[in-house]
């Protein structure tokens, strides 16, 4: 299967944040995005995603040449997109396991039902695989729990979903050298000719666990440059700068104005 | 809908061999109880016999005017169901009284209740006994309710009550520690989706010391409806280290609905814990893109969130007649 990502714009409010950019992504496959903050790496996922914050102004997202920028969220979802998320949402009054369960069973053609005792044995797997307390899939959706669990617990639901294109977004951070062993060794497993995994990251760390095959550096919206692993070690050692140097890419200046929110106590002089 | 008709319908709620009562029009009209459970007819209930002075004016015009004032006394554990019907009674009176060291579960339901109607009843939670008491209110008219309980010493009260009335609804639902050690949780639940307002008022007193408290309200409001609640507690001189905690949770589901939280407590006693906390907002958007994104429509997702409102109160159900019977007036409420 193909994720092809061509010329696309994207923005919040008035602001682009995205300024034309192109992927290509295929099942059988691991890229890394990496790039300094706010260069729009969360929000390429979160566009992939279909998140309602933001707005497609250009450009197409096709999956196996079918319009992914029609497609409203669940309906991506169920097509094999996935995004395990920077920041996700805690859910009260929800288990764990009944949400799993609920969006596995929204995958089945209608009348087909998930054998629940195929889906205990799965979860149980799959939790002993991320090393997860196991009382974890009976609590309710990451209440409660630390910034590590709600990421391990992005990557159990990815397990049990099994989709085909999967966004891990700054799945590391918040872990620790541990949990970034396990998360990293569970995606690695996950390998194979049906899913292929866009890993968006700050650092080689994470990279340290998965073995990726393509890397993709991203700048001012758009990928600058792509290569192989070789670009995470020069940029682990060398920073960003060569590469804007190399480019020619220069950071935007914010124009700061002095704002004064109020005094007290100030006699003029005079 | 005939009487036999009323009758055989809330039969189909009545599991095999189980300890029943149907009352009509506040009467009890059919029976199946073991020997250790009795009603009595005659009223001779008198709440200050339970050191609290409960009478007002709502109380006395119900115990006034209402013709029977049944006593049901609970002597051994049991799960017993109590239904009542009402088309053409006005007033209704009705006490339960557990005794001591007995467990049981009770299920009161408010079958079918037409006709403007006020609700008087009175709960006695014996020495060491434990209780679980759902009740489930379905009314198709102006509805006033009164529940009053009473906990003696270590014992243990769950007061788990479902409100989804079609019309004007007034609740005092009352709880007092009355003995030391005694506890009790309750946990309410109201869908509002008639357009009215609707008016809740909790109160739990803390009269004794060592004794806790738990007040979990959840509201859903829909159909430009009002809910309020009162959660008022009191921790009473001399009731020294009680603890007593209140939650509020309430779902906006249109533009013009309205809930309010209004927690109201008063601690004359040093040395306690009390707190509450209250949240309530529309659904949230973030919450929803959440779970579509593991491949919910947003009808699954709503109905998901909107679940974690109302499922606190049948999570516990295990009786499949009861359950299939409150999921099916839930959604109809939710779909109205």
């Amino acid at each position: 299967m193909k994720l092809e990502i061509k010329n696309l714009h994207a923005s919040v409010e008035d602001t682009e944040i995205l300024t034309g950019l192109n992927l290509e992504l295929e099942t059988g496959s691991i890229h890394a995005i990496m790039g300094p903050n706010g260069t729009g790496k969360s929000t390429l996922a979160a566009v992939i995603m279909g998140n309602p914050h933001y707005r497609v102004t250009e450009g197409e997202i096709l999956l196996d040449g079918e319009n992914v920028l029609a497609m409203s969220v669940d309906e991506r979802s169920r097509k094999g997109i996935f995004l395990a998320m920077q920041y996700p949402n805690e859910i009260s009054g929800i288990t764990n396991a009944d949400f799993i369960k609920s969006a596995m069973q929204a995958r089945l053609q209608e009348g087909e039902h998930i054998s629940l005792f195929k889906f205990v044995r799965e979860i149980d797997r799959a939790v002993t695989d991320l090393k997860m307390n196991p009382d974890l899939p009976h609590r309710y959706v990451n209440e409660g729990f630390s910034g590590g669990e709600k990421k391990r617990n992005e990557i159990l639901q990815m397990k049990m979903l099994q989709p085909h294109f999967a966004i891990l977004d700054e799945i590391d951070s918040g872990l620790d050298v541990d949990a970034l062993k396990i998360v990293g060794e569970n995606v690695n497993s996950m390998r194979g000719k049906q899913f292929c995994a866009l890993v968006i990251t700050h650092y080689q760390r994470l990279l340290d666990y998965i073995n990726v095959d393509h890397v993709h550096i991203m700048m001012n919206g758009k990928i600058v440059k792509s290569g192989t692993q070789d670009l995470i070690v020069k940029i682990d050692k060398e920073g960003y700068d060569w590469l804007k140097y190399e480019l020619g890419i220069e950071e935007e200046v914010v124009e700061k104005h002095t704002i004064v929110l109020g005094t007290c106590a100030v006699k003029d002089r005079k | 809908m005939n009487f036999q008709d009323n009758i055989n319908k809330a039969k189909t709620l009545i599991q095999e061999d189980e300890d029943y009562i149907i009352f009509y029009d506040g009467k009890p009209i059919r029976t199946h109880l073991r020997e250790n459970l009795n009603v009595e007819m005659d009223n001779n209930f008198d709440a200050t016999d339970y050191r609290t002075n409960t009478s007002n004016a709502y109380i006395e015009e119900i115990q006034e005017h209402a013709p029977f004032s049944p006593t049901l006394r609970i002597r051994a554990n049991t799960s017993l169901k109590v239904i009542h019907l009402n088309e053409n009674e006005k007033y209704i009176d009705y006490h339960i009284i557990i005794d001591r060291c007995v467990e049981c579960r009770i299920t009161n339901i408010y079958y079918k209740v037409t006709g403007k109607t006020k609700i008087k009843m009175d709960v006695v939670v014996g020495e060491d006994a434990k209780v679980i008491f759902k009740n489930i209110t379905n009314a198709y008219d102006d509805l006033e309710m009164n529940i009053t309980g009473f906990c003696l010493r270590n014992s243990d009260f769950k007061l788990d009550d479902l409100s989804m009335s079609d019309q004007k609804v007034r609740y005092q639902n009352n709880i007092y520690l009355v003995d030391e050690g005694s506890c009790c949780s309750m946990n309410n639940t109201v869908l509002n989706t008639t357009g009215k307002e609707q008016s809740y008022n909790y109160e739990i007193y803390h009269d004794a010391p060592f004794t806790t408290s738990l007040m979990k309200s959840y509201g859903i409001s829909k159909n430009n409806s009002k809910l309020i609640f009162n959660c008022r507690g009191k921790i009473a001189k001399g009731a020294k280290n009680a603890d007593m905690r209140q939650k509020t949770k309430g779902l906006i589901m249109d533009l013009y609905s309205y809930i309010s939280a209004n927690p109201i407590l008063e601690i004359d006693e040093n040395d306690v814990i009390a707190n509450h906390g209250a949240a309530i907002g529309s659904l949230d958007e973030t919450e929803l893109y959440y779970l579509m994104s593991r491949g919910l429509t947003l009808a699954e997702s709503e109905r998901l969130v909107i679940n974690t409102y109302v499922a606190p109160y049948y999570q516990d159900i295990h009786d499949e007649k009861l359950l299939t019977y409150i999921l099916q007036e839930i959604e109809t409420q939710l779909q109205s």
